[in-house]
């Protein structure tokens, strides 16, 4: 989809929200660039009493201070390491601040054996390189300013990529390569936009241009003055989903708070929602219209610094209708497919979703054509993978490579595959004189890909005589060693495709299965809290954006009414139901022991490690220590692992969180195993409402799998806990094709139920034959 | 159709397993599975599991192979854009898929063959007349009369038995050559014949010209003849007095029944036996085909004649036109023609005649030459597969025999394939260390297991490798040949009356020699580049192995070229069989010990008297089917006192044309002594203990070999100087 219709799209709706039915059909979803969505195919959804949109003027002067910061990596740090490196951010500004902002500012710090003289950083905006300094700043962080060039800012998306290319200063090995870093400061990283001062309007497509704060984060605060009102819950809800998709940022956060918070930060977007009667006493400046229709607009603080959106009507049922207003354009109706995930998620590039057979070049996925002079060349995309992929066990992509390197190169050097960081693959460089590459077929394991977005890395690794030598200087020589051409191609087969229950990684990866059901989704939350509405808006926005779409959702205040229905649960550990905790595997304890004193449970914890620890210590002569011994070889050789040798799976074990846990996402199927519950827990609400937050991120989000995800205090890895039993749900229509792969899939995960099929059908075959064989022919 | 549901119940399966092998299951998967299969077939194979058993083992065989070759097709091909490593790759793609297609056909034609007929003795009665054909060209008259008088002492009614010699070497062409010697020659056998076939009571026949080859010769002797069945028997095929009884009988019960054909049996080694030294302990190459491909053959309607020791029907001849000519294997081509005019075949797996093998390396090769190029000829004249009027099967069944011929092309690929790795550092096999343990080896090893499951004590571990190397190497310029231009051979006769008197390199040794060079050369580079390229060492172990393979089967090839001397002029054939020593007058009880075609040695019992060398003496004993005792005049050629006994030596000094038949009831009248030979040599001594049997032999071999070429280089440079 090209860029401009999202543009027109925007100016378009600068206005109003509700358009004639025309206008509507012109417009196209307007922050998702996927252009999934075929024009035409959206009906208004708008009845007789159509909310209006105004936007109020700016009445009072900004204050004097300086401009606005516009941050611009969604992160709490950035490391750019390696010889080569560079990360690519989306930016979404307004008009405005396409048309003002003038200058990018940038702090970094720097590794000290980093060479200056053979290494820089540079910024690229929109493809066009704005500076280039070298690297030298390792004593502290150094802030430097580009600017930039009139009119190579656009309203909308803008792309911004930060590149290094790092020398050692002495040190000629790979190993080297890897103490090379330089890490930009996101607080000290900024495009600078002056206040606004010609009194233009904001819009609600604005939204969109929320950004993040210095520590990478987007946070919406929401005050509900009534947040008890079952009503409220399901607007909000709906709500939070909406400005989720507008901004689409990756580490989105909703507070729902009943006063006005005093001040807001870049990244901080404030919206009251509530009837106008409630919302005056907050906000003198409420339009009139408010009591009489329902409005979304941008409206004064008291305090006039800033502006807040407001979301109101003169009850519950025109908020919600505001709420759809706001929310349709940006949804996606169900049984529209995309093809690519959000592009915001991590990479300014387009990020294909590959729903089976396909065949994508480097240049496609971003990758550009690149000659490289260093030890160890790294470059990467990035895929989407729906959530029904079932080919982890037995499926292969290929990497069709077009490189080259020259009889520099000594064999022994080899490229590599990595997907989501792990190893897949690695080809030897085995000539001397140099050599091509023309589409050299590379296997590559789908074993580590997953449901939503998935990063593939290729890292060349060079030695060369030179650099064994290493004579001073050597580090910096500038003779290209190694070119990778964007002709390359990342090929994937038709893959599996069936849905597998529990999987919180299709959940955070496409929202499956609350993805595009038509019912809407039950979600009970223990109690209308700030809490726990914080984080179910906070766990509906992250789905949302993972999905493309508003997941449907309705409140349901007692978890026994949910019943055949897919289901999401908040709650604090105490106030769950024992049936819930029980179908999602949580151990039933845990509901009074989490968030206790320790108590003997830690003491069982330590006589297993110690037990562990001594059975690690006598391994070496008893015959048990030979088996494991066996067992570590052909894990470590063929990858078999005796549980792997089972015929059936066992029963999950339920979750107990210990004392380190604070945060606990489980899934599980309701008792009729026809549904799938998903539960938020932790041991109170304000750990809920931390847990959540820190989830969002999306670092964390990723990181969700298996049926069970335990967040700890600390920053570590989330704990995931791979689900053993798993209930398959179809979600392409039946065909011999998908059944064959699908069974591939399952037997290369239970591989002696294939041994077991395999000699049971040579015996009836050899049965058959001879019984054929006594009836043809000559008889004996 | 009377079984389709059995049909239905098999295709049904067959669909299921091709289903599960097809599925592109992971590396572990399929680890486990081989594991599984081989210790499956393993414990099959060590139980000596039969009956469906045996189709078990075989079906989890045939289920490997499939996988390997998914594997092999959808997965290691390098990329069709280099060049380079795809040609050979390919190459050696196809060689393996045309070793897995001729694996699919012999397993179709051995699945479950005939077991041996029990003995079908003609009885007297209406019994069919018969004309037994003999045909010539270049022996000796010795070896003729032997044949001769062995077919006229055959148990069949005399009045109904017809002897003729075919003889082509008489013909009127020859006797009026151009050229004097040969004219003279040829005038001289005509004659010699003539009065040898006169005095032994057999028919001499010969014709103007030399058309159309031993086709031609036989063709003639049917326009001569009247008999209803025809039983064709090799200048050097003497058949013993049972082999009408063992045959005819089968001609009454089919009247559609054209062939009956019996086991070719030897009495001197082939040349890779005698250099080897493997004839009294390793059954011979031909029992693979005469004792399970025949009967496997024969459980489809489709054993096919070979030239000799068979009986034929006139009608059915008749109505196809005699025997075919058009290629050079006149046998095969006729009996094709035959099952495709809906005539039946018999197979009878009992040794009948006893033969010669070809006594040198090179005219062992000739006669190879011969069978490949004429296949080669029947596969493109007749192609069977499509030939009206066969059943499947027998399309099958003829298809596998003729294919067969075929494999040098493989043999010499998979000769070369390492080389393009190890000297050119191409790759043309894509796969990890793990993959091929999990496919390659699983394959490989399920291979040697079914092998030694379907011919076990027929045929030892490597040495089919080791007898299609050594003809590969020039048989593939013959087989190129008969391709290019398959009009031009033309039928020669094999020698089989040649020995060799003194050790030597064979004449066309050379090539293999040059072979064991170089691959010894990559042997050493596979060495040198394992060490000195650690990041590919697993890819160099393995074709380093596979290598060391073909050089482990090359040096054994050099000790088969190199040929022994032999001493005994013919080979000496073990009986027990009393008689008389006639000496001085004197009867004294002996019994024989063994026999050939010149002589005999016997235990003498109470010969008190010096036997001098050279001294005049007679042998007596009753011949089979007669009732008085005969005599024999010999030669004293040496004694040996053994004590209560005396060993004594003689040579055969026939007079007449008796004393022939007599000396052929000694050697060949009794068929059960060729039997129980071959049951004595019937083991089978499994894979591990094969393998490690056929190193030794290998290594020694590969010694011997070089050791004759310095002896022959030595040998020249003396020549030389001299």
């Amino acid at each position: 989809m090209t860029f401009s219709i999202a543009r027109a799209a925007m100016l378009g709706l600068s206005l109003v929200l509700f358009a004639p039915a025309g206008f509507a059909q012109e417009s196209a979803v307007p922050f998702d660039m996927s252009g999934e969505r075929p024009a035409g195919d959206r009906t208004p959804e708008a009845g007789g009493n159509e909310p209006v949109v105004t936007t109020m003027p700016e009445k009072k002067a900004p204050p004097a201070d300086a401009a606005v910061r516009r941050y611009i990596i969604p992160a709490a740090s950035l490391l750019l390491g390696g010889e080569v490196d560079s990360q690519s951010f989306p930016i979404y500004l307004t008009k405005a601040q396409a048309s003002v902002a003038t200058a990018i500012h940038l702090g970094y710090s720097n590794a000290v054996v980093v060479a200056p003289e053979s290494s820089n950083l540079t910024v690229v905006v929109n493809d066009v390189s704005v500076g280039s300094v070298p690297i030298q700043s390792p004593e502290g962080t150094k802030d430097i300013r580009f600017d930039l060039p009139a009119g190579l800012l656009r309203p909308g998306v803008n792309r911004v990529t930060i590149a290094v290319a790092q020398r050692h200063r002495t040190d000629c090995t790979i190993r080297s390569t890897y103490d090379l870093w330089t890490a930009v400061d996101p607080a000290r990283t900024y495009l600078a936009v002056p206040r606004e001062t010609d009194g233009r309007l904001l819009t609600a497509d604005d939204i969109a241009a929320i950004g993040v704060g210095p520590e990478g984060r987007t946070r919406f605060t929401m005050v509900v003055p009534e947040m008890g009102q079952p009503a409220a819950a399901s607007a909000l809800m709906r709500l939070g989903q909406g400005l989720a998709l507008m901004a689409k940022m990756p580490n989105q956060t909703f507070d729902v708070v009943e006063t006005l918070p005093k001040t807001a930060g870049p990244g901080d977007l404030t919206v009251l929602v509530g009837t106008a009667d409630d919302l005056s006493p907050l906000l003198p400046d409420l339009p009139a219209t408010a009591r009489s229709s329902a409005i979304s607009t941008f409206v004064d603080t008291p305090s006039a610094d800033r502006k807040v959106f407001v979301v109101s009507g003169p009850d519950w049922p025109s908020i919600e209708a505001a709420v759809e207003g706001i929310v349709s354009p940006v949804d996606r109706p169900p049984g529209v497919n995309r093809e690519a995930l959000s592009v915001r998620q991590r990479n300014a590039s387009e990020m294909p979703l590959v729903t089976g057979e396909a065949l994508l070049t480097f240049a496609s996925l971003g990758v550009r054509t690149s000659e490289f002079g260093g030890r160890r060349f790294r470059a990467g995309f990035d895929i989407g993978i729906p959530s029904d992929f079932y080919a982890g066990a037995y499926g292969e992509a290929t990497l069709l490579l077009d490189a080259a390197y020259s009889a520099e190169v000594l064999p022994g050097s080899h490229v590599d595959v990595y997907v989501n960081g792990s190893i897949a693959s690695t080809v030897p460089i085995t000539s001397r004189n140099g050599g091509i590459f023309r589409h050299l077929p590379i296997r590559v394991t789908m074993r580590h890909l997953r449901p939503g977005p998935n990063r593939i890395d290729l890292e060349a690794v060079l030695m060369t005589r030179a650099d064994t030598v290493c004579a001073p200087g050597a580090t910096a020589l500038a003779e290209p060693r190694f070119a990778l051409f964007d002709s390359s191609e990342f090929r994937l087969p038709r893959f599996a495709r069936i849905a597998q229950l529990p999987n919180l990684a299709a959940l955070s990866g496409t929202g499956f299965p609350y993805n595009g059901q038509a019912d809407p989704a039950a979600l009970y939350l223990d109690r209308l809290d700030g809490d726990t509405l914080s984080a179910a808006a906070t766990f509906l926005g992250k789905l949302a954006v993972s999905s493309g779409r508003a997941i449907r959702v309705r409140p349901e205040t007692s978890a026994l009414a949910i019943s055949g229905r897919d289901a999401i649960l908040v709650g604090t550990i105490s106030q769950l139901p024992p049936l819930v905790l029980g179908q999602a595997h949580i151990a039933a304890e845990s509901a009074s022991a989490w968030g206790a004193p320790a108590s003997g449970g830690s003491q069982q914890g330590a006589t297993q490690e110690a037990f562990a620890e001594w059975q690690s210590r006598v391994r070496g002569g008893s015959w048990r220590g030979q088996i494991s011994a066996l067992e570590s070889w052909l894990q470590a050789t063929f990858d078999i692992s005796f549980s792997s040798l089972s015929l059936l799976p066992g029963a999950e074990t339920p979750v107990a969180p210990d004392e380190k846990a604070r945060f606990l996402v489980a899934q599980g199927d309701n008792p009729e195993e026809t549904a799938t519950w998903t539960v938020l827990t932790a041991p109170s609400g304000a750990a809920l409402k931390a847990g959540m937050d820190d989830l969002a991120q999306d670092v964390r989000w990723q990181q969700l799998d298996g049926y069970a995800s335990l967040a700890g205090e600390d920053a570590g890895a989330l704990d995931t806990r791979a689900a053993a039993r798993t209930r398959f749900v179809t979600t392409q229509p039946w065909s011999f094709a998908n059944l064959r792969l699908i069974a591939a899939n399952w037997l290369s995960s239970n591989i002696l139920a294939y041994a077991a099929i395999f000699c049971v059908l040579s015996i009836l075959l050899g049965i058959a034959t001879s019984g054929l064989l006594r009836r043809f022919g000559r008889s004996s | 159709m009377r079984h389709s549901g059995t049909v239905i119940l098999w295709a049904l399966v067959s669909a299921l397993v091709i289903l599960v092998i097809t599925l592109p299951i992971n590396l572990q998967t399929q680890l486990v599975a081989s594991i599984a299969v081989v210790t499956f077939m393993a414990v099959i194979k060590v139980l000596r599991a039969e009956g469906t058993w045996r189709l078990i083992a075989l079906a989890f065989g045939t289920a490997v192979v499939l996988r390997y070759v998914y594997w092999r097709t959808t997965s290691t091909l390098p990329p069709v854009n280099q060049l380079e490593n795809f040609i050979p790759g390919f190459l050696v793609y196809l060689a393996e898929m045309y070793s897995v297609m001729m694996l699919a056909l012999s397993l179709f034609v051995v699945a479950m063959p005939m077991p041996p007929r029990k003995s079908r003795t003609a009885v007297d009665g209406r019994l069919p007349s018969v004309d037994v054909f003999v045909p010539s060209y270049n022996e000796d008259t010795a070896l003729l009369a032997n044949t001769l008088a062995a077919a006229k002492a055959m148990d069949y009614p005399a009045d109904k038995l017809t002897v003729w010699l075919l003889d082509d070497g008489g013909t009127e062409q020859k006797r009026n050559a151009a050229s004097v010697v040969e004219a003279q020659t040829a005038g001289a056998r005509h004659r010699e014949l003539q009065a040898l076939c006169h005095d032994l009571g057999v028919n001499y026949l010969t014709r103007a010209r030399n058309e159309h080859a031993k086709a031609g010769n036989m063709n003639n002797g049917m326009q001569h003849s009247t008999g209803e069945l025809i039983a064709v028997f090799d200048a050097d095929h003497a058949p013993a007095r049972d082999f009408l009884r063992e045959t005819v009988g089968y001609f009454a019960d089919d009247p559609k029944l054209f062939l009956v054909q019996t086991p070719h049996f030897f009495l001197n080694p082939d040349p890779l036996e005698r250099n080897l030294r493997t004839f009294e302990t390793m059954p011979s190459e031909n029992e693979m085909f005469y004792g399970i491909i025949q009967r496997g053959l024969d459980k489809w309607n489709a054993a096919f004649f070979c030239g000799s020791a068979a009986v034929l029907r006139r009608a059915a001849l008749n109505e196809a036109g005699g025997f075919s000519g058009l290629s050079i294997t006149e046998d095969c081509e006729t009996a094709l023609a035959l099952h495709s005019r809906g005539w039946n075949s018999v197979y009878v797996d009992k040794p009948l005649i006893a033969g010669l093998q070809p006594a040198t390396f090179a005219s062992f090769i000739g006669q190879r030459s011969r069978w490949a190029q004429g296949m080669m000829q029947i596969l493109r004249f007749r192609f069977p597969l499509f030939k009206r009027g066969l059943s499947p099967s027998q399309r099958l069944c003829y298809m596998s025999s003729m294919l067969f011929w075929l494999f040098p092309f493989p043999r010499t690929i998979f000769l070369f394939a390492p080389l393009f790795y190890l000297f050119f550092d191409l790759e043309i096999f894509t796969a990890s260390g793990g993959e091929f343990l999990g496919y390659t080896l699983a394959y490989m090893l399920v291979n040697l297991m079914m092998q030694n499951y379907l011919y076990g004590s027929f045929r030892w571990p490597w040495i089919s490798e080791l007898y299609e190397y050594v003809q590969s190497v020039h048989l593939l310029p013959a087989v190129i040949s008969v391709m290019l231009n398959p009009t031009k051979p033309t039928f020669k006769v094999t020698a089989k009356d040649e020995s060799i008197r003194v050790s030597r390199l064979s004449e066309i040794s050379r090539p293999f020699f040059v072979i064991f060079a170089v691959l010894f050369v990559a042997f050493l580079m596979s060495i040198y580049r394992f060490y000195s390229e650690p990041y590919k060492a697993d890819v160099t172990f393995v074709v380093g192995g596979w290598n060391l393979l073909n050089l482990l089967i090359a040096g054994c090839a050099l000790g088969v070229v190199s040929e022994r001397s032999e001493r005994a002029a013919s080979r000496r054939v073990t009986i027990k069989r009393r008689c008389s020593f006639v000496f001085g007058g004197r009867d004294y009880p002996a019994t024989l010990e063994n026999v050939s075609a010149h002589g005999a040695r016997m235990q003498v019992f109470g010969l008190e008297t010096e036997a001098p060398v050279g001294a005049t003496a007679e042998l007596r004993f009753v011949p089979y089917g007669a009732e008085h005792e005969e005599a024999l005049p010999v030669d004293i050629r040496n004694h040996e006192n053994l004590g209560n006994v005396v060993a004594i030596g003689c040579r055969f000094m026939p007079e007449i044309a008796r004393h022939h038949a007599l000396v052929a009831d000694l050697i060949f009248a009794n068929s059960n002594q060729w039997s129980d030979f071959q049951v004595s040599r019937r083991s089978n001594p499994g894979l591990v203990r094969g393998t490690l049997w056929f190193l030794g032999i290998a290594l020694y071999q590969t010694s011997r070999g070089l050791l004759y070429l310095l002896r022959s280089m030595g040998g020249r440079k003396e020549e030389a100087a001299s």
